[in-house]
């Protein structure tokens, strides 16, 4: 029983120690998924074939929940004696499982709102969705959106709610765009027929790996009605603006855009402050006044989210990130994360029994020594 | 006993001797005029500090040393920046440029090999060289850079920072400040009464006239320029006395434009600064003491503080340390071969007179800023010293086995030998950045992480001297082993609830702040490992998979872990002012992390190779 529970901790010292040394390479973001988060880390051989060669970080937390379970009954760590023990390994246990928990049920994603912008999403930058927009009502847009794993799948698509269909002809996970034709390497792209994709060259580009930089992901989508074609469309990230299909009288907006956070209330930026320390250029703080309005639950106030005073309202957490555009741009991270509770518990029981063991420890000590 | 009291004495005399002597700033200290100099606040990098120390961070950023050696004469900080900023052309003939890459000195046709520093008018010549190599440099990612390339932007932008200071106050090269001041408000009057006289018709100006114009335009340029280049902000606000909107020399005098009025420091600054260049110590002395006389009525606190910050700077607490400890080391190594008693005595006491040098630094450092004792990387070396010692004091206290003192002078000295390596990239007492900036949580999350990552350390160094004394000499009896287990194993569980209570506490910090508990960040990462390792110990340790000797290597591994959060964690890249610094000391990272993995190597031989008989 100890063996496993020195092997999983040994393992778990093998994965954060690798993980940090390859955040170098991958950023904070892809190695979470790659050792942290995964059953195995796997080992590309050659490009596209992968072998999985060291258990991952979810399968050894799952592995050490079992064995403190189990380790509970079989050292009988209920006994009055082992109440340190005890605790320690409950709050352990509460650790990985609200680690569990996290990863599973909790989303990051981005509020980047400009000065006087009013906005009731925030946007998951690494994910992206194909949004069709029908404008037929006058009094809201109606929209839907493809996830990225099914685009990736490159496929018919069709819903209920669309009169039409969405062939995906091609995905490129990353793409260079250009107007320049003298830059051009097509290699096999769909012929685009449509949109301002016809004036546009794509070159396809490798997966960029790093935090600080954005994936161009590409589509082409041939629109189908009936087995009579509408036309090829090139969509982007690189291209931010919609375009506009007409369909029997009716203007469908296309757009692949970041994947979107809808919330029943909006944020207003009314000021972004960005202070510095005199004579320096050390930050001192940055703070972006907030206006909040939920209708719903009649809630209307101002906000003032800065360094270490997030904003936290119906289970999102609004915290001060970045900036940008001559600071007149704020960036906040929203994170959701229903599990937050648990390392609070977790903590608090692991070290009440640590103190516990310690001192008890300290106490026969100290009694042997006088002795 | 008598032999005793002897050898004691004899001990102290030398600690106080060194105490006094020795002291990187020498003790023929500036003149007492000159100290007063030393003690006028100003703003400079964020932060309201004496003159002392902006000479001293700005000498060491440039020339590695608080001190400059001109022909055998010491000249000290605060001296330079006095002439640099009263008589430049003396200054610039000042060896302060230290260059100590080869192809960086070939650069410059140096091509003597002792040389390693050159004064500002030796580069001058080379100026374009330099500049050119930075502008093709700064195109290349920092990265990326090769040693001499980043040896070429350091010397560039060490040269703009003597350039800046130089024009902190006057522009260069000014003989007679009051002249100056005086030529400059003469102008704007007339000026004045230009625009009177013509009626605002400058087409009818005759030609000398609208030349005269032109001069004002270029004075009033030369003040812009200055308000542009200058580092030092002397100029404290007038009615706010809170407010940190301290202006430049530049800005104070072009006020005089709107308000025709000057501040009052401005003219006492320029008595200053011409009395030097005339050598009137009276005058000097005189117009120092209003400038001070001034602060003082304005703000007595800051007056205090600076007074306060230049007593530090002079003490060098950390310094002194820094040779008791290795004192206190010797002396312990000579007990092993003679007089143990009195020698092991006289070295307790040293020790405990040494920490208290290196509390009392750190309480005024604590004092000084206003923030629990940890704020960066330099400060965190000097508090791990801090608890290690402590912890040794402690250990000798209970097991009276030589080892806790052993363990306190190698630990100790090695930290504050790394917190002076740490120094050298600018002022220690710098301002936090926007995140960092919360006492609750530095005092809570910083200071509980560090104190785990001294006592692993301690654990680490217990493993150490198990390893060398067992395999190397026959002297470690049997019941010194079983101390040095119960030492190792008792600060192992010290160490696990100290680094997990401020991992986690590190935690609470993200989560009250960013809204998540963990982010797989680095340093996040590395203190994690230092829980997940000590756990390990103490569970194999309950398998019966490791005893003592395991033990003691598990203890010896938990330094590299250590030393890779405290410090490698900062090499890959999150991001670390000084790169100069950090390219060396990874180098020394690797080697204290090879020498470890020797020692376990070394600790593995089998036990009929030791001298000493093992314990079981």
């Amino acid at each position: 029983m100890l063996k496993t529970t020195l092997f999983c901790l040994i393992c778990f010292l093998i994965i954060i120690f690798w993980g940090t040394l390859s955040q170098v390479h991958l950023g904070i973001y892809l190695t979470q998924k790659k050792f942290f988060q995964s059953f195995f880390i796997f080992w590309e051989i050659i490009p596209g074939f992968n072998i999985p060669i060291f258990p991952g970080g979810t399968l050894i937390g799952i592995i050490l929940f079992i064995n403190l379970f189990t380790v509970i009954f079989i050292n009988k760590l209920y006994t009055l004696k082992k109440l340190g023990l005890l605790t320690i390994h409950l709050g352990v246990m509460t650790f990985l499982l609200g680690g569990g928990l996290t990863s599973f049920f909790g989303i990051e994603s981005q509020l980047s709102i400009e000065e006087g912008e009013t906005k009731n999403y925030s946007e998951d930058i690494r994910k992206i969705e194909l949004a069709i927009i029908d404008r037929a009502n006058p009094d809201y847009d109606q929209v839907i959106s493809i996830p990225q794993s099914i685009l990736k799948k490159q496929n018919v698509i069709s819903h209920p709610q669309i009169p039409f269909e969405l062939i995906i002809k091609s995905y490129l996970p990353n793409a260079k765009l250009t107007t320049n034709s003298s830059n051009k390497t097509q290699v096999n792209l769909p012929h685009v027929t449509k949109g301002i994709g016809t004036e546009i060259y794509v070159n396809p580009n490798s997966v960029f790996t790093q935090d600080n930089l954005v994936n161009l992901v590409t589509v082409f989508v041939e629109i189908v009605s009936q087995g009579t074609s509408l036309g090829t469309w090139l969509l982007s990230r690189a291209i931010e603006k919609p375009q506009t299909l007409v369909f029997h009288d009716n203007e469908f907006d296309l757009i692949l855009r970041p994947v979107r956070y809808y919330t029943p209330y909006s944020l207003t930026l009314k000021d972004f402050n960005h202070d510095i320390y005199p004579g320096t250029d050390i930050p001192k703080n940055f703070s972006s006044l907030v206006h909040l309005n939920d209708q719903e639950k009649q809630e209307m106030r101002d906000v003032l989210i800065y360094m270490n005073h997030p904003l936290r309202y119906r289970g999102k957490t609004y915290y001060q990130a970045s900036f940008g555009k001559n600071d007149t741009l704020s960036i906040l991270q929203v994170v959701q994360n229903p599990a937050w509770l648990f390392p609070y518990l977790a903590c608090f029981l692991v070290a009440a029994g640590l103190i516990f063991q310690f001192l008890s420890y300290l106490i026969h000590f100290s009694k042997k020594n006088s002795r | 006993m008598k032999r005793k009291l002897v050898i004691i004495s004899i001990l102290f005399m030398l600690g106080f001797f060194l105490l006094f002597r020795i002291s990187p700033t020498d003790m023929k200290s500036p003149s007492l005029t000159v100290k007063k100099f030393a003690t006028i606040p100003v703003l400079h990098n964020g932060r309201i500090k004496p003159l002392d120390s902006v000479a001293r961070n700005t000498l060491i950023l440039i020339q590695g040393k608080q001190t400059i050696k001109l022909n055998n004469i010491k000249i000290s900080a605060i001296e330079w920046l006095l002439t640099v900023l009263t008589q430049s052309e003396k200054a610039d003939d000042y060896p302060v440029f230290l260059i100590n890459n080869p192809e960086v000195k070939m650069l410059l046709g140096i091509f003597d090999l002792q040389k390693k520093t050159v004064s500002f008018n030796d580069l001058v010549p080379h100026f374009e060289t330099i500049s050119n190599q930075t502008n093709s440099i700064h195109k290349i990612d920092k990265q990326l850079r090769s040693p001499y390339q980043k040896e070429v932007i350091n010397l560039y932008d060490r040269i703009m920072l003597y350039h800046r200071l130089k024009n902190s106050y006057f522009i260069e090269g000014t003989h007679s400040f009051s002249k100056n001041l005086l030529s400059f408000e003469k102008k704007i009057q007339e000026m004045r009464q230009f625009i009177k006289e013509t009626n605002h018709q400058f087409d009818t100006l005759s030609e000398e006239q609208k030349k005269k114009i032109a001069s004002i335009d270029t004075t009033v340029q030369q003040y812009n320029y200055i308000d542009e280049m200058s580092i030092i902000k002397p100029l404290p606000p007038l009615e706010n006395i809170l407010s940190q909107d301290w202006n430049s020399m530049g800005f104070g005098v072009t006020e005089y434009i709107p308000t025709y009025n000057f501040h009052p420091l401005i003219q006492l600054y320029t008595l200053t600064f011409d009395a030097n260049v005339h050598n009137q110590p009276k005058i000097f002395n005189q117009s120092i003491d209003r400038i001070l006389a001034f602060h003082q009525s304005r703000s007595p606190r800051i007056i205090n503080l600076a007074k306060a910050e230049v007593l530090f700077n002079e003490a060098q607490f950390f310094f002194k340390s820094i040779v008791l400890y290795l004192l206190v080391f010797l002396l312990l190594c000579v007990s092993w071969l003679r007089w143990p008693t009195p020698l092991i005595k006289a070295a307790l006491f040293l020790l405990i007179f040494s920490f208290g040098i290196h509390s009392l630094g750190l309480i005024f450092r604590i004092v000084l800023q206003g923030r629990p004792p940890v704020t960066n990387l330099y400060s965190s070396a000097i508090f791990i010293g801090w608890i290690t010692v402590g912890l040794g004091i402690i250990l000798e206290k209970f097991y009276k086995n030589r080892i806790g003192i052993f363990i306190s002078s190698i630990l100790g000295f090695t930290t504050l030998i790394i917190a002076h390596h740490l120094s050298l990239s600018g002022d220690t007492l710098e301002m936090m950045q926007a995140v960092l900036d919360s006492n609750f949580w530095l005092s809570t999350h910083v200071v509980t992480v560090t104190i785990g990552y001294s006592s692993t350390f301690v654990a680490g160094f217990i493993g150490l001297f198990y390893v060398f004394r067992g395999l190397l000499s026959s002297s470690l009896t049997q019941a010194q082993q079983k101390d040095l287990y119960r030492m190792a194993y008792g600060i192992v569980c010290f160490s696990l609830l100290f680094s997990f209570i401020g991992t986690v506490l590190g935690g609470i910090w993200a989560d009250q702040s960013w809204g998540r508990f963990w982010g797989w960040d680095p340093k996040e990462n590395g203190a994690l490992l230092i829980v997940i390792w000590n756990a390990i110990i103490l569970h194999a340790r309950l398998s019966g998979l490791i005893r003592a000797r395991g033990f003691m290597l598990c203890a010896i591994f938990g330094n590299n872990l250590t030393s890779f959060s405290w410090f490698g964690v900062n090499m890959l890249g999150v991001g670390l002012h000084s790169y100069g610094f950090m390219d060396k000391a990874l180098f020394w990272l690797l080697l204290f992390i090879l020498s470890q993995l020797t020692a376990i190597g070394l600790g593995l031989i089998p036990k009929k190779y030791w001298r000493s008989e093992l314990i079981k």
